[in-house]
């Protein structure tokens, strides 16, 4: 056997050996141990698979062609109880209990009959406003995660947003405005990145049928990497809207086939009113 | 005066405002899925826009006159991931394309699939919804 070919033998046994040696869910990790979430998902939309093949159901139903979000808008499913919630608490390596919390938002009388009243020229987004939290991780549009030892910023394609969000659990640069994406502060729980995000504007709709938020908007998120895919959950509290927390069911982020961020200026040629004045 | 300065605020208000995605489409108040047509037509101009794409398009009806239509798309981003690009389409070009008419008569379609010259066949828009 050549020495060439001993290398490419000793190479392949040494590879072996370390996937061997890899946690259970041979995730990929970064060189400080951490899930590594880099590179580009996307939650939704006809091009996550590249085609427009899967833009038809099966069973022929006319499909949502990449409507926003569905249940990517939605976001979540309950990670922990009511105090869990409330952000930075919950065990260490806590694992998201889905239908811990009901998965449609309690919300107070007023803001149910709110949100029902709702048109689509209400919606932010129909305004090119930013959807806010969690909405935007659901649209059918790529969005790419840079990740350093503690930090994570988030470039969204749809509506050319981002976040910055630090991972060791220390908010910084001091007082913001509140804003449509709030602020983020990070921290590892085992392998989930739980991010709690307060600070919102009340301009913003929830997921789901919650159209409505209010300046005590919340919301914890948890990304874990299971497999090829970036499962995200979250749990919604907003004590002027809501009568308790809630968590809509999780949002599968993919793997597209290959791209890049590219830009999306929504104000760009927004002329389709009579659509949106029914 | 300040009930006329109400109705203008609501007036420009509608004037900018518009879809932002197909996210945000109502197209079943909008085009009805039962009316399908397919028509032939020469683009007239292309607008490669956010938050969609449009194709204007003139179709000469049975009696012989010229009506131009437009063509919403989907944003220019997915179109091109999904198999287009911008090099497919130009000005003077004959295509022709399959959609669903607007409810109100208007001409405008909601162009599920478009086939250009050469004789491939695309997809404008996705399902009805």
């Amino acid at each position: 056997m050549s020495k060439f070919m001993n290398a490419v033998v000793l190479t392949i046994f040494a590879s072996s050996v370390l996937f061997a040696q890899a946690p259970a869910a041979a995730i990929k990790r970064t060189a400080d141990g951490k899930p590594d979430f880099s590179g580009i998902w996307q939650g939704g939309g006809i091009s996550a698979s590249g085609t427009t093949a899967n833009i038809v159901p099966a069973g022929g139903a006319a499909a949502p062609a990449g409507r926003g979000g569905g249940a990517g808008a939605a976001g979540a499913a309950g990670a922990r109880g009511a105090a869990g919630a409330a952000g930075a608490a919950g065990a260490r390596g806590a694992t998201a209990q889905p239908g811990a919390l009901p998965t449609q938002p309690p919300m107070q009388p007023w803001a149910a009959e709110k949100s029902q009243k709702m048109k689509n020229i209400d919606d932010p987004t129909v305004h090119c406003l930013m959807p806010g939290v969690p909405r935007v991780v659901g649209m059918p549009f790529p969005l790419e995660i840079i990740q350093t030892p503690n930090k994570i910023v988030i470039l969204y394609e749809a509506f050319r947003t981002f976040r910055v969000i630090p991972t060791d659990g220390k908010k910084v640069g001091g007082e913001a405005a509140p804003s449509f994406n709030g602020d983020s502060v990070g921290h590892w729980e085992g392998d989930t990145l739980v991010v709690d995000v307060t600070n919102f504007n009340g301009k913003i709709w929830g997921p789901g049928n919650m159209k409505v938020t209010s300046d005590k908007y919340h919301v914890v998120e948890r990304y874990t990497l299971v497999g090829d895919t970036l499962e995200y959950r979250v749990v919604i509290e907003d004590p002027g809207v809501l009568t308790g927390p809630f968590s809509p069911n999780p949002t599968i982020l993919r793997r597209p086939p290959e791209t890049r961020i590219m830009e999306y200026e929504c104000i760009e040629n927004n002329i389709n009113l009579s659509s949106i004045v029914q | 005066m300040k009930s006329k300065a109400i109705i203008a605020g609501i007036a420009s208000a509608f004037l900018f405002a518009a879809v932002s995605l197909m996210a945000h489409h109502s197209n079943a108040a909008q085009f009805d899925s039962t009316k399908r047509v397919t028509m032939k037509g020469e683009i007239t101009k292309i607008e490669w826009t956010n938050p969609h794409a449009f194709i204007y398009v003139n179709v000469k009806d049975a009696a012989g006159k010229v009506v131009n239509y437009s063509l919403e798309g989907f944003p220019p981003n997915t179109l091109l991931r999904t198999g287009w690009s911008q090099k497919d389409l130009k000005q003077g070009d004959v295509i022709s394309f399959e959609g669903c008419v607007a409810r109100d008569g208007s001409p405008i379609l909601l162009a599920r699939e478009v086939t250009l010259a050469d004789g491939v066949t695309k997809k404008w828009w996705g399902p009805m919804q």
